[in-house]
């Protein structure tokens, strides 16, 4: 058991919140949540889809150690894999609470729908874990890699599928003009590697800081580099999404992106997810710089991305659908998460936090590569 | 094998909501629960403004999105063209909700999606829906398409209908009388 030290106050708080809020939920169901039967998916949601995908980006950025050649990006393999699978382990602790009924699951392996999303949501993920936990065995009694670099292999498939079928599950609704159609699957995969990069920035400094060392110049300045591209096209893909939807002639998609950029969502959308999220770290990563500027911009894209999948998940329902021609009771529909809904996402964030330091106590993660505090980091990003 | 379907006069409806009372009672649902509800829509310019209520409910769609999305097959179609839910199935995600573009889910403290049973059980047994058979002025016809002297078959041959929300593509077995103007 890792000892306990005073930073794991504030995710230990969080755990005991998350807890709060799932006793919450077990005793008062639906009327824990902040939905509606016009809303019917809310932050939990959005939550799980933010873990998911980190959990997936972060396994992504990890194999391209794998497979790139680049020393800076291999010293991340074995982090990205204990990453992941806690970020994969809260992700999942939250959809289960967030589920009406998670043990009626075992008809998703005795009643299976291979039309549904969410069926293929659930093999792809239990895959992905089963694999990440063949890796991380592999990764602690396999010193040559030989079999980890197989399961890599298939993991990396698994993983864009994985996250491509999440957003699918989206994409394929097509009552919902906002989320319809192919840009969601892509765009996911895209915001997936950019919060996986940056979930990885953030615990390397933080977990080198943990020992009185700074992280790894190298390893910093190539995670900045990855969040920097992703960034960029994250915010071009936005631009695109914005114009194509206020352009739209489907009423309802042009409703939900004026939603989005100067109706209710507006504050949100403009300060957290585009600014917080992503202009500012593009200041701040496109100056060369050391590790600390990497990680103040993996923070704050963090916070956007989050905001990012809570604006999607809400845009897409706001707007109320027309079942009788020329009737629409309200203009938009209202949806605001409850107190549970935030301490079950701030539970799923400390259990995440806590899963981590776990392994890197119990287990070798190989990120032992750190330099002395005072040492030029710049000079060892541009060796 | 019957083939349900339900036939609605909307310009009959006077908007008293003794179907969703009647629906209420028959399944025992709390009084935020309901399983149909009616519209109101205007037609119209001043000084010549005419009120329709449309009654709304699960359209039991041949070609259901919300049978399409469930990772369970929870809900499901019978052969007789009721979409049901198994209670024991669901586990609770509430997709159905999101992909049903008639919005006539409703979540219930268990967290299973609930709609329109059409009454199955007890329309087997010759019986109308208590939203049919309460109805004073019969905006409501339910029955077997499949048979040429039930009520519905009858009366689908005298007028013109429309479906809601048929370029979803979901074939609805609910039809409307479709009235001039």
């Amino acid at each position: 058991m890792p000892k306990f030290e005073r930073w794991m106050a504030l995710p230990g708080l969080l755990v005991l919140a998350g807890l709060a809020g799932a006793g919450y939920k077990l005793v008062y169901g639906e009327h824990a949540l902040g939905t509606t039967a016009a809303v019917p998916w809310g932050s939990l949601i959005a939550g799980y889809v933010f873990f998911a995908a980190a959990a997936t980006g972060v396994g992504l950025v990890g194999a391209a150690g794998h497979y790139s050649g680049r020393p800076a990006l291999a010293a991340l393999e074995r982090p990205s894999l204990f990453l992941a699978l806690s970020l994969l382990l809260a992700g999942f602790g939250l959809i289960g609470i967030e589920l009406g009924n998670p043990l009626h699951m075992i008809y998703i392996v005795f009643s299976p729908n291979l039309h549904s999303g969410i069926w293929w949501m659930g093999l792809l993920y239990s895959i992905y874990m089963a694999l990440l936990v063949v890796e991380c065995y592999f990764s602690q009694t396999d010193p040559a890699n030989k079999n980890l670099k197989f399961v890599s292999a298939l993991a990396v498939v698994n993983k864009v599928a994985a996250v491509c079928n999440l957003g699918a599950i989206f994409a394929l609704v097509a009552t919902r003009p906002f989320w319809h159609g192919f840009y969601f699957p892509l765009y996911i995969l895209l915001t997936a590697i950019l919060s996986g990069a940056a979930a990885l920035a953030a615990v390397m400094w933080l977990s080198a800081r943990r020992r009185g060392r700074e992280a790894d110049g190298g390893v910093m300045a190539a995670l900045g580099r990855i969040m920097l591209a992703a960034a960029a096209v994250t915010l071009l893909a936005n631009a695109g999404k914005v114009f194509h939807g206020l352009a739209s002639g489907d009423p309802a998609l042009r409703e939900a992106t004026a939603a989005l950029v100067n109706g209710p969502l507006a504050l949100r959308f403009w300060v957290l997810e585009i600014g917080l999220g992503l202009l500012v770290p593009l200041a701040l990563l496109v100056k060369p710089g050391g590790g600390e500027r990497v990680f103040r911009a993996a923070v704050m894209v963090l916070i956007g991305v989050f905001f990012m999948r809570l604006d999607f998940v809400m845009a897409g329902q706001m707007v109320p659908q027309v079942v009788v021609a020329g009737v629409q009771h309200t203009l938009m529909h209202a949806y605001a998460p409850t107190w549970t809904e935030w301490a079950l996402i701030g539970g799923a964030a400390g259990a995440a936090t806590l899963l981590f330091a776990f392994s890197e106590a119990r287990f070798d993660l190989g990120a032992g590569k750190t330099v002395a505090r005072g040492q030029s980091l710049r000079a060892d990003a541009s060796a | 094998m019957a083939h349900y379907a339900m036939l609605i006069d909307a310009a009959r409806c006077t908007g008293c909501a003794a179907c969703r009372v009647a629906c209420q009672l028959q399944w025992q649902l709390p009084p935020e629960v309901f399983f149909n509800r009616l519209e109101f829509r205007e037609h119209g310019q001043y000084p010549d403004v005419r009120q329709e209520i449309v009654p709304v409910q699960c359209m039991h769609c041949d070609n259901p999105p919300c049978a399409t999305v469930c990772p369970t097959k929870a809900t499901y179609k019978r052969a007789d063209g009721l979409v049901l839910i198994d209670h024991d199935k669901c586990i609770g995600c509430k997709y159905c909700v999101v992909a049903c573009p008639y919005d006539v889910r409703q979540v219930n403290d268990r967290g299973i999606p609930e709609k329109c049973r059409f009454c199955a059980g007890f329309i087997e047994k010759g019986e109308q829906p208590p939203c049919a058979s309460t109805c004073m002025n019969d905006v409501r016809v339910f029955g077997d398409l499949d048979d040429p002297n039930s009520a519905i078959s009858k009366k689908m041959k005298t007028v013109q209908v429309y479906q809601l929300a048929a370029e979803k593509g979901t074939k609805p077995r609910v039809f409307y009388v479709k009235r001039g103007g």
